[in-house]
């Protein structure tokens, strides 16, 4: 007779759901996971609206100044408006500063509901003016500082914490329990390999917590945000599946080893909590703890004193011009646009030249910051192949694109974006030259440049081989040492 | 009898492995999060205050110099490190610890140190209070859920009733096992560490530290107490070992780890957070409105720029404006920092079901990491920068004004800056943290007690069933 | 049918089995008889692939148990002493399972059932969940699965310990009836009158040894009885 692998499996499957949901393990386990994954989405989701009705409304803002800007300009022009040196549009240190409407905006990308990650923290507008970066920077979003401890409640959390979790309440006792019952001897006593017996009660388990996870929150991004439907997001999604498939597999992968040394089900679940502990909650902190004993960052005291001393010294540079005469507050017919030139206040042109030199001078110290930030991401990126978990958080962050390293593109754009504002409007205020109606709708524009998802799948793909690679080493050790089991 | 149970008991639990293995990993991470925080912290107040003098020497040295340019080159201040922070970091990594005061804005305190880290930080801070918090509560589940339901099963329970042990002595006896093998892990390192902590003192303040050491071992007393109780009630109750454990491990899970996310998303919605775009659009209006009526009542104009006043007034006009703006400050920093109390409040009543929500609020306080005394280093550095602000505005209506279009002409020197006393922060005391904790406290020692009633009445059931 | 070549069994220090060679032929009842620790149920076990041996070999048809586990267990059908089944399932599921798992395929409901009736289930029984079963009706299920499977070889553990005389009876009734077909029967037991009554062929373990092995037709039920005991003290 021909061994007949497949039909057995088939029949284990059938007799282990019928099992499962017989005696409502299954059931239970199935709707606790229904319940936290749709209120993780729900939070995720809430969290998303958030910053786009947050990025709408800086947007809105923008249009608002820009209206009132030539407005305002056209009837200074024409002489109809009392001057203020401040919030004189034709004055280019005022469009510049504190005038300026402009702002560097990241839209959320599609998928972000998907997991929260740095998002609640990290800006996802900039306000651009001449201002130095140390003051517009190191702006961060409002959020309780306490619920930014705690963490939020979003499907990532669910998936990378919860999850396995669920997978230890379904596996730990897949032999074991058997064997304890007395069936694991009757069982044995007929044609089938334990490593068959073994692979059917795992894949009805993982099928039923996955035919959850996974298609629950996509359906719902599919019907509620039109952008999660491009065929780029689309590849997002299939990574996305693979990735949490990967990782219940691996989990499954750690119950069915843990379950073929032949021990209790309490010890077994003893063991599955103590590596949950280690892997999921330990690892992760301990790592946080090293990346900052190996890689840490300069200190934001020394920011400080250097900010100080670049201030101090801008301050003398342009002293003649901070104390210069100061007579347009009496004499408003000064600030008149003659010729297409303007009379730039001594004092705004002081301000804007020392923003200017603070930042020259302190540049290479955030540079600096900016580095060792992106060294401790690769450490961390490296790190990551230690712990499961933080693999996939890493990726699942990716995915929803809200992980440090779209934040960190932002920044550098942003930086970008503001050395061209200022570059704009650096010969006019040197040379006094006039805002012109022209020049307001031709003021540097922002543009984000979402970072390139070929970059972001390779890596994810890099993640979930690698994450399926360990799930299959576990997989197949447990496979092994089935063979040798003793049932007693 | 006691005291023959706890000793047996206290032998079985030493002779296996799970202690060993548990209680080592819990030592050597303690160990190294001490270490880590330790280092650290050394580090960060040497740096600190080294920092806070140079910059108030720069302020004093700074030369001859039109006021208001000061106030723009402004002052930095440090928040000192309370000395408990090596042991609860409590809500630091996500708020800053420097502010710059300068003229015309309200200081907020800047650089959290998760903004110069990696995604990883959201996983948690290796810290004392996270592994007593977290891990410990796990490791007395672990050594312990079955030192009930192991005698039943094994029938050594039976035998010692027969013998006359009272169910009360049995309980206690129990209890205090499995608290000394918590003792023998925590008790060493956390003495040693209050020892050194104390030893680094100042001596004005370690009578302080001291007292919340006190507290804050009255309170993980309480919060591991809670857990031993439950430990051994549930395994009285369960129906056998296996189903304790799942019971136990669940609770744990639910309430260390599900629970406090879920409180924050829930107060969250019950008091919203503003976003920072509408909290700057309120703040703006606001001060705009404020100085708008300022202007009014005191000049006449509409506007600080209106011709109407001219430069003479602009010391007179710049301190009408700075105070108009003081009260739409106040009130708009003021809400949100009451939301955010009043969310952590909120947040207070799931200690009930997850006695570690009010164990952190009480642990932090009483470290002084907590939001509360966040928000009184804040409150202080802003009255630093009004008071600069007033001095500056008072010497300019005194010398500037008069000068005409030739204000900014006008050089103040050291005399005015030393006038402008150096910020000196006194981190609050014990009595401000209790008296923002004492209810977490309280229900810490609600819960303790509970469980104990809990365990009492599981181990006086008919334990043959 | 059942061959045990030489086999020797070590758990640690302990030598449960010890250069144990035993053959089972075609149609034969064979009982081991033994106190408890002799050394039967490891036997059993290693028939089963449960446990592998130290050395020896054992066969079941002439196939090799540790090298070819799944075929050998296709001609085998076993009853442990306390037949164990999934309790939120009838008996009649059981079986389906059971069956379908051992033979490679369904059974029709007509089919179980007239299984279950031959291994003197009641047939109103058949489909209450196994959870409200007696250890009696627990192993006519368990017999009936053998049945299902047709077996060429049965391997009893304990079969008639904790069963009242008359199930006892019955059941000794149906391992005739199957040996008569040509089944060969191993099983071990603690009880002489039934292993006299029943058995074709009978074996005395003591420590791991097989150190008697007669024909029941050869002796009177006195003299197997003085012989155990004669084993047993010395």
């Amino acid at each position: 007779m021909q061994p007949r692998p497949l039909p057995t499996l088939s029949l284990i499957v059938l007799h282990e759901a019928r099992i499962l949901v017989r005696d409502r393990t299954l059931l239970l386990v199935c709707c606790v996971l229904a319940l936290m994954v749709g209120y993780g989405l729900f939070v995720g989701l809430a969290q998303a609206t958030l910053r786009d009705r947050m990025v709408a409304q800086v947007l809105k803002h923008e249009q608002e100044t820009q209206t009132a800007n030539s407005g305002m300009l056209q009837s200074v022009l024409a002489g109809q408006t009392a001057l203020i040196p401040f919030s004189n549009p034709a004055n280019p240190a005022a469009m510049a500063g504190t005038l300026s409407g402009r702002y560097a905006t990241m839209l959320n990308a599609p998928l972000a509901a998907l997991a929260i990650g740095q998002s609640d923290m990290m800006p996802n507008y900039y306000r651009i003016t001449y201002l130095s970066k140390v003051q517009f920077m190191y702006d961060t979003e409002i959020e309780n500082p306490w619920n930014l401890l705690s963490g939020h409640f979003d499907l990532a959390f669910v998936i990378v914490f919860v999850l396995p979790l669920l997978v230890t309440t379904l596996g730990y006792n897949l032999l074991s329990a058997e064997r304890e019952h007395g069936t694991l001897r009757l069982l044995c006593s007929q044609p089938l390999s334990i490593a068959t017996l073994m692979t059917g009660k795992v894949v009805v388990r993982m099928l039923a917590l996955l035919a959850i996870v996974i298609p629950v929150p996509l359906v719902v991004l599919l019907l509620i945000r039109p952008e999660a439907r491009g065929a780029e997001q689309l590849v997002l999604m299939l990574l996305w599946s693979a990735l949490v498939a990967a990782y219940t597999l691996f989990w499954f992968a750690v119950a069915a080893l843990v379950n073929t040394v032949g021990l209790s089900s309490s010890t077994n679940a003893l063991i599955m909590v103590a590596l949950w502990t280690i892997l999921v909650l330990i690892l992760p902190v301990t790592m946080n703890l090293a990346v900052g004993l190996v890689s840490p960052a300069p200190s934001r005291t020394e920011l400080a004193n250097r900010t100080r001393v670049a201030t101090a010294e801008s301050l003398r540079e342009y002293e003649d011009l901070y104390s210069a005469d100061y007579r347009y507050a009496s004499d408003p017919e000064a600030l008149l646009v003659k010729n297409e030139r303007i009379e730039v206040p001594s004092r705004m042109r002081a301000f804007f030249l020392a923003k200017q030199k603070v930042d020259e001078r302190i540049e290479p110290l955030l540079k600096r910051f900016d580095q060792q930030l992106l060294q401790q991401q690769k450490l961390v990126d490296r790190l990551s192949l230690l712990s499961p978990a933080i693999l996939i958080n890493e990726a699942l962050t990716s995915i929803a694109g809200t992980d440090s390293h779209r934040f960190l593109a932002f920044k550098d754009q942003t930086e970008a974006f503001h050395q061209e504002w200022r570059q704009y409007f650096s010969p006019r205020i040197l040379e006094s030259r006039a805002m012109t109606i022209r020049d307001l709708s031709s003021l540097p524009r922002w543009h984000w440049i979402e970072m390139p998802a070929s970059e972001i799948s390779w890596s994810i793909w890099w993640r979930v081989i690698l994450m399926l690679a360990l799930a299959s080493v576990l997989g197949s050790l447990a496979l092994a040492r089935s063979s040798r089991l003793s049932i007693e | 009898m006691f005291a023959i149970i706890a000793a047996k008991d206290l032998r079985e639990l030493t002779r296996d492995g799970r202690l060993l293995w548990a209680g080592g990993l819990v030592v050597m991470l303690m160990l190294l999060a001490l270490g880590a925080g330790w280092n650290r912290q050394v580090q960060l107040n040497s740096e600190r205050s080294a920092g806070q003098a140079l910059d108030y020497d720069a302020w004093l040295h700074q030369g001859y110099r039109h006021p208001h340019d000061a106030a723009e080159q402004g002052m930095h201040v440090f928040k000192p490190e309370p000395s408990l922070a090596v042991f609860d970091p409590g809500i630091g990594p996500f708020v800053g610890s420097t502010v710059w005061l300068q003229a015309h804005r309200q200081s907020e305190v800047k650089f959290r140190p998760a903004q110069d880290a990696t995604g990883l930080q959201r996983f948690g801070e290796l810290s004392p209070a996270w592994l007593l918090q977290v891990l410990l509560p796990l490791l007395i589940i672990v050594i312990g859920f079955n030192s009930v339901s192991d005698e039943r099963e094994r029938g050594t329970l039976r035998q010692l009733l027969s013998l006359g042990a009272p169910a009360r002595s049995l309980l206690f006896g129990k209890a205090a096992a499995l608290a000394s093998c918590v003792g023998i892990l925590i008790a060493p390192v956390g003495l040693a560490f209050a020892v050194l902590i104390v030893v680094h003192l100042p001596a004005g303040e370690r009578v302080d530290v001291v007292y919340r050491i006190a507290w804050l071992a009255a309170g993980y007393g309480l919060y591991l107490g809670f857990f031993v109780f439950l430990t051994l009630a549930v395994s009285a109750l369960a129906r056998s070992s296996r189903a304790a454990l799942v019971l136990l491990l669940g609770f744990w899970v639910a309430a260390t780890l599900i629970a406090p996310r879920t409180a924050s998303e829930a107060t969250n919605l019950l008091y919203p957070t503003p976003s920072r775009l509408d909290f700057d659009d309120q703040l703006a209006r606001d001060v705009a409105d404020a100085g708008r009526k300022a202007w009014s009542t005191h000049f006449g104009a509409r506007t600080q720029w209106d011709p109407s006043v001219p430069l003479s007034k602009w010391g007179a006009a710049l301190k009408v404006d700075d105070e108009a703006g003081y009260g739409a400050l106040d009130e708009n920093f003021g809400r949100l920092w009451d939301t955010f109390e009043r969310q952590q409040r909120a947040q207070g009543w799931v200690g009930l079901v997850a006695p570690v929500v009010a164990l952190r609020g009480f642990s932090m306080g009483l470290a002084g990491t907590d939001f509360s005394q966040h928000r009184d280093f804040s409150t202080a550095a802003e009255a630093q920068r009004r008071k600069i602000q007033n001095i500056v505005s008072e010497d300019l209506i005194e010398h500037a004004d008069r000068l005409g279009n030739a204000h900014f002409t006008y050089k103040a020197g050291p005399e005015l800056w030393a006038s402008v006393p150096q910020f000196k922060y006194q981190l609050p005391s014990v009595s401000f943290a209790l008296a923002h904790h004492w209810a977490s406290l309280a229900l810490l020692a609600v819960m303790f007690c509970l469980s104990v009633a809990l365990a009492q009445y599981a181990l006086s059931r008919p334990l043959m069933r | 049918m059942l061959d045990a070549i030489e086999v020797t069994k070590q758990f640690g220090a302990k030598r449960a089995l010890d250069n144990v060679s035993l053959s089972v032929l075609p149609g034969e009842i064979y009982c081991l008889l033994g106190a408890n620790g002799a050394g039967k149920t490891t036997l059993v076990n290693l028939f089963l692939n449960f446990l592998q041996p130290t050395s020896g070999s054992l066969q079941i048809g002439k196939l090799d148990v540790v090298r070819q586990p799944l075929e050998t267990k296709r001609l085998l059908a076993y009853i442990p002493e306390q037949v164990t089944l999934y309790g939120v399932l009838s008996g009649l599921e059981n079986l389906a399972f059971f069956s379908s798992i051992a033979i490679g395929e369904h059974l029709p409901r007509q089919r179980l059932l007239e299984l279950l009736e031959a291994a003197g289930l009641p047939r109103q029984a058949a489909d209450d969940r196994v959870a409200t079963y007696s250890k009696g009706m627990r192993q006519k299920v368990g017999i009936a699965i053998a049945l299902a499977k047709n077996a060429k070889a049965l391997l009893l553990d304990e079969p008639t310990s904790g069963l009242d005389p008359s199930a006892a009876n019955e059941f000794s009734e149906l391992l005739v009836k199957a040996s008569n077909d040509g089944v060969t029967v191993l099983t071990t037991t603690h009880d002489l009158f039934h292993a006299k009554q029943t058995g074709t062929r009978i074996g005395i373990m003591k420590q791991g040894r097989l150190v008697e092995e007669l024909r029941s037709e050869e002796v009177s039920h006195a003299d197997l009885e003085a012989l155990y005991l004669q084993h047993m003290k010395s």
